[in-house]
């Protein structure tokens, strides 16, 4: 040990020595020079260190680029099920529309189903509708006159998108003149 | 005058004596390792504030188009008449304000005309989502009285051959159009619409099925 060494270490036992009420100014010396020690003391990061923290940093950022992928895929699913849902209201209204008067088609007495097709997500020419789709009307008799549920699946690229709406529709739910 | 030497407690400084300098390789590494975070900060923030930008445009163009669409499907409702121009551009809605009262004179209180609303399509027509950058649609309340509203500001595009507002028979409209981020630069973001608004008013004549498949 030097004498440089001697003295820091002197000066650092009579700091630890003081009192907390009557030296704190020699306290926070002691802990610059326990810092400047440590400082010295450390050569630097390891070639292993540095692989970890980048390892961690680009796990981090690939969790956070997944989640905001993820984002985008569940906004681009809400627009197309909002485009599937007023197509399949389109059709309900449409049923709606026809003239309530059984047995009379399409409010028979037994139950009848329409098939149809219907597409959605135009792309962005503005040519094609990306995602096809089928519209299933069910229309069956009940107490209160028809129920009819629509059903719209559309086959989007990753998993289908199915939107069910239900009414019933009766001599009082037309509305026509 | 005081030299460095002759600070008090200069043997405090000792450490930083002992440091050697960085060697050439320790900064080129340190710098490569540097550069390679920042850059992959840099690439990460982009694809982020591209991505985040694109989340909310979708929103907003899907909140937009499916309030335009529950709002005109509830005016139709209400509506006593329906009427569209040559290039459906514009609906024109009729309503009675008083229930009561034979405007027309044709011996029913409830189908009279005594106001009208519109909903029109300003812009260009055409599928081209470049091009719709400045449609929109206007909503006006009471037809002749100033006030309108925008109910989509921007981006409003046709459907492939399709008109926007169409009237397969009294009664029935069926609204079709696309709405499209105007903004670029966060990718491609779209909605279509294809609604049906059915007048609860309408005359018996006009209970036609099969308007949509």
């Amino acid at each position: 040990m030097d004498s440089d060494s001697t003295a820091t270490s002197r000066n650092a036992t009579r700091l630890l020595g003081a009192r907390c009420s009557d030296d704190l100014p020699h306290q926070i010396e002691l802990a610059h020079l326990r810092s400047l020690e440590y400082l010295s003391a450390k050569k630097g990061y390891t070639l292993v260190e540095v692989i970890i923290v980048m390892g961690l940093l680009t796990l981090l950022m690939a969790t956070a680029a997944s989640s905001i992928a993820t984002g985008r895929n569940i906004s681009r699913r809400l627009s197309d099920f909002t485009a599937a849902t007023t197509v399949v209201q389109a059709k309900l209204q449409d049923i709606r529309a026809a003239t309530y008067n059984p047995p009379n088609s399409p409010f028979t007495s037994a139950v009848v189903v329409l098939t149809g097709t219907s597409s959605i997500a135009l792309d962005q020419a503005g040519a094609k509708f990306i995602v096809p789709g089928t519209i299933t009307s069910r229309i069956e008799p009940v107490t209160a006159g028809h129920l009819v549920t629509v059903t719209g699946t559309f086959q989007t690229r990753r998993q289908p998108i199915t939107v069910s709406l239900q009414t019933v529709v009766n001599k009082y739910s037309g509305g026509q003149q | 005058m005081r030299f460095p030497g002759d600070y008090p407690g200069k043997a405090e400084w000792k450490p930083f004596a002992n440091r050697s300098a960085y060697t050439l390789l320790e900064v080129l590494v340190a710098s490569s390792a540097a550069a390679l975070v920042i850059g992959c900060a840099l690439v990460f923030m982009k694809f982020a504030r591209v991505s985040v930008s694109g989340i909310l445009s979708q929103a907003i163009v899907s909140n937009t188009s499916a309030h335009a669409i529950a709002h005109m499907r509830r005016r139709i409702q209400l509506a006593t008449s329906t009427t569209t121009d040559a290039a459906g551009n514009t609906l024109t809605l009729g309503f009675d304000d008083n229930y009561q009262t034979d405007s027309d004179g044709d011996g029913s209180t409830y189908n009279d005309r005594d106001h009208y609303e519109t909903f029109q399509f300003t812009g260009t027509n055409g599928t081209s989502a470049a091009a719709a950058s400045s449609n929109c649609l206007v909503y006006t309340p009471k037809v002749g009285t100033p006030g309108s509203s925008l109910l989509v500001r921007f981006g409003v595009r046709n459907l492939p051959s399709y008109k926007i507002f169409t009237i397969p028979n009294p009664g029935t409209v069926v609204i079709r159009f696309g709405v499209v981020d105007i903004n670029a630069r966060d990718r491609f973001q779209s909605i279509d619409i294809q609604g049906t608004g059915v007048s609860l008013n309408r005359p018996v004549s006009s209970n036609v099925i099969s308007i949509l498949p």
